[in-house]
């Protein structure tokens, strides 16, 4: 690991930081090289560095959507019912999903980075909970953001009039889609979520209607 | 001679406020501004994202259109602090559309000078909620040496690099290298100009565990002849936390600090009061007015 990697492993993954603080560093792949500049920093510091910025993951708001608390309130609620609320953002910080966070530009928005580690940290009733909520927030981003900096799901299809999902879950298919600075969500019949996933549908009448709404038909 | 400035962090929904008639300047800050014209003669104006649709310089400009008209004549002087220039990066950083971005503002509003912080504002595309002191180490003063130069080679005017700020918090230090000489060093191999930020200044000291006259020590240390501008930010000290708060309220060290530099910086000519603590009507909040007119007085060498 170059030092850059270590100290960006250092800030956002607590699992890293306590085999580091135990003297792990030749079994976590720390250069012997860099021991040297290591061998001063702060622990104590690095904890409030680190509990400050996996902290802010969860609190930063953005516009349109507010911060991931927000987005997110079933799911995070779910989630408390078997974790420690207080390990959430550490947890969040140091998980699979997050990992690749940034590592290509453009990548996906922090929404749907904490959707994919919810999905994976909750069990499967939960999954269209999950789904529900990141759909809202994504579509919520598009809504005010258009034309944005990071790379829109590949769940998330193009329309004439913006962008749109559809979540599936025990009910009835949830529709949701920024349309002309405008978010639209509400049930769908299954016909139409299929229509609007692709299928092969012979429904004029239907098809109509869409496009009279903005979506593709 | 020395002016006095102001410098203003234009976050999104306070500094800068976007309403159904779109985007302007909030009215509280064009009022501090207007009240405060005949005392600040810059004006530095903080850039901060918008929002996280791509870069496009057009989407800032009916902001800061509406400030710079508001304003008329008044700050004449005007400069840009970026926050997305993430001068001490080791990974690679792309910065092709902030900086095409920052020249078209450069280009528009005429700023006379752009600075940042040499710091890490990002880390590997993850965010920080503050920038980390830089990677005080060769290689990080070689990365750094050279994001400078680049920068600076795609700018139409000076990139002043400010000293890093090592508040108590955020300020994991990785190197062993003394911050001051990193400092000194990377302004000369890259040839710019910098800023220094007393409190930015007295956080690396009081973190090393400097106490009293000692805080003021080794300014030898820093680039002093490359000395553009001072920066006075309101800092507070709390039990052994230092901490750089921006609220307007300065330490009586700050402004020692600031009556030395001004003497040993032979090329400085701006002296800059960073968020002023403004509240209603644009007025400054009791707590920190009396730094406003410390701070005046010790530009003016009273």
């Amino acid at each position: 690991m170059r030092i850059d990697e270590v100290l960006c492993a250092l800030v956002y993954r607590r699992s890293f930081r306590e085999r580091f603080r135990a003297g792990e560093r030749a079994e976590l792949g720390i250069d012997p090289a860099d021991e040297a500049d290591l061998a001063d920093l702060d622990l104590d510091e690095l904890d409030r560095a680190a509990d400050l910025t996996c902290r802010a993951l969860l609190e930063a708001s953005h516009r349109g959507v507010g911060n991931l608390r927000d987005a997110f309130p079933r799911s995070i609620r779910a989630y408390c019912t078997i974790h420690d609320e207080t390990d959430l953002p550490f947890d969040f910080a140091d998980s699979q999903a997050f990992a690749g966070f940034g590592r290509d530009a453009p990548g996906p928005p922090m929404e749907a980075v904490f959707g994919d580690f919810l999905e994976t940290a909750l069990d499967a009733p939960w999954r269209p909970v999950v789904h529900e909520e990141r759909t809202l927030a994504v579509l919520r981003a598009l809504v005010v953001t258009p034309s944005p900096a990071f790379a829109i799901p590949d769940w998330v299809r193009a329309a004439p009039a913006g962008h749109y999902a559809v979540v599936r879950g025990p009910g009835a298919p949830l529709l949701v889609a920024a349309l002309n600075g405008r978010l639209v969500t509400g049930p769908v019949t299954p016909l139409i979520a299929g229509i609007l996933e692709g299928d092969a549908v012979e429904a004029d009448a239907v098809r109509t209607e869409l496009r009279s709404m903005g979506l593709p038909g | 001679m020395m002016h006095a400035g102001v410098g203003l962090d234009m976050q999104w929904g306070s500094g800068f406020v976007s309403g159904v008639d779109g985007d302007r300047a909030s009215d509280d800050v064009v009022a501090f501004l207007l009240a405060h014209a005949g005392s600040f003669r810059h004006l530095f104006v903080s850039w901060q994202p918008k929002g996280r649709q791509r870069l496009d310089a057009r989407d800032y400009f009916p902001a800061f259109d509406d400030l710079f008209e508001r304003l008329g004549p008044h700050y004449p002087l005007r400069a840009l602090h970026h926050t997305a220039l993430n001068l001490g990066a080791m990974e690679p950083y792309e910065r092709g559309a902030i900086l095409d971005l920052t020249c078209a503002l450069v280009e528009r509003y005429r700023f006379a000078w752009v600075n940042e912080d040499v710091g890490l504002w990002s880390l590997h595309g993850k965010p920080l909620p503050y920038p980390l002191p830089p990677y005080l180490t060769t290689a990080g003063l070689r990365a750094a040496i050279a994001s400078t130069r680049q920068v600076q080679a795609a700018l139409p005017v000076p990139l002043l690099v400010e000293f890093p700020g090592f508040s108590w918090g955020m300020s994991p230090v990785v190197g062993r290298m003394h911050a001051y000489d990193f400092f000194r060093v990377l302004a000369e191999e890259a040839d710019v100009q910098v800023t220094l930020d007393t409190g930015h200044l007295l956080s690396y000291q009081w973190m090393r565990g400097l106490r009293g006259e000692d805080l003021l020590s080794e300014l030898e240390r820093l680039p002093l002849a490359r000395c553009f501008e001072i920066h006075l930010s309101g800092c507070e000290v709390e039990g052994e936390a230092f901490h750089d708060r921006h609220h307007g309220v300065l330490l009586p060290e700050q402004l020692e600090l600031l009556r030395r530099l001004m003497r040993s910086c032979p090329n400085a000519r701006a002296c800059t009061y960073e968020d002023p603590a403004i509240r209603s009507g644009g007025r400054v909040t009791e707590e920190s007015a009396p730094s406003v007119t410390a701070f005046l007085g010790a530009v003016a060498g009273l």
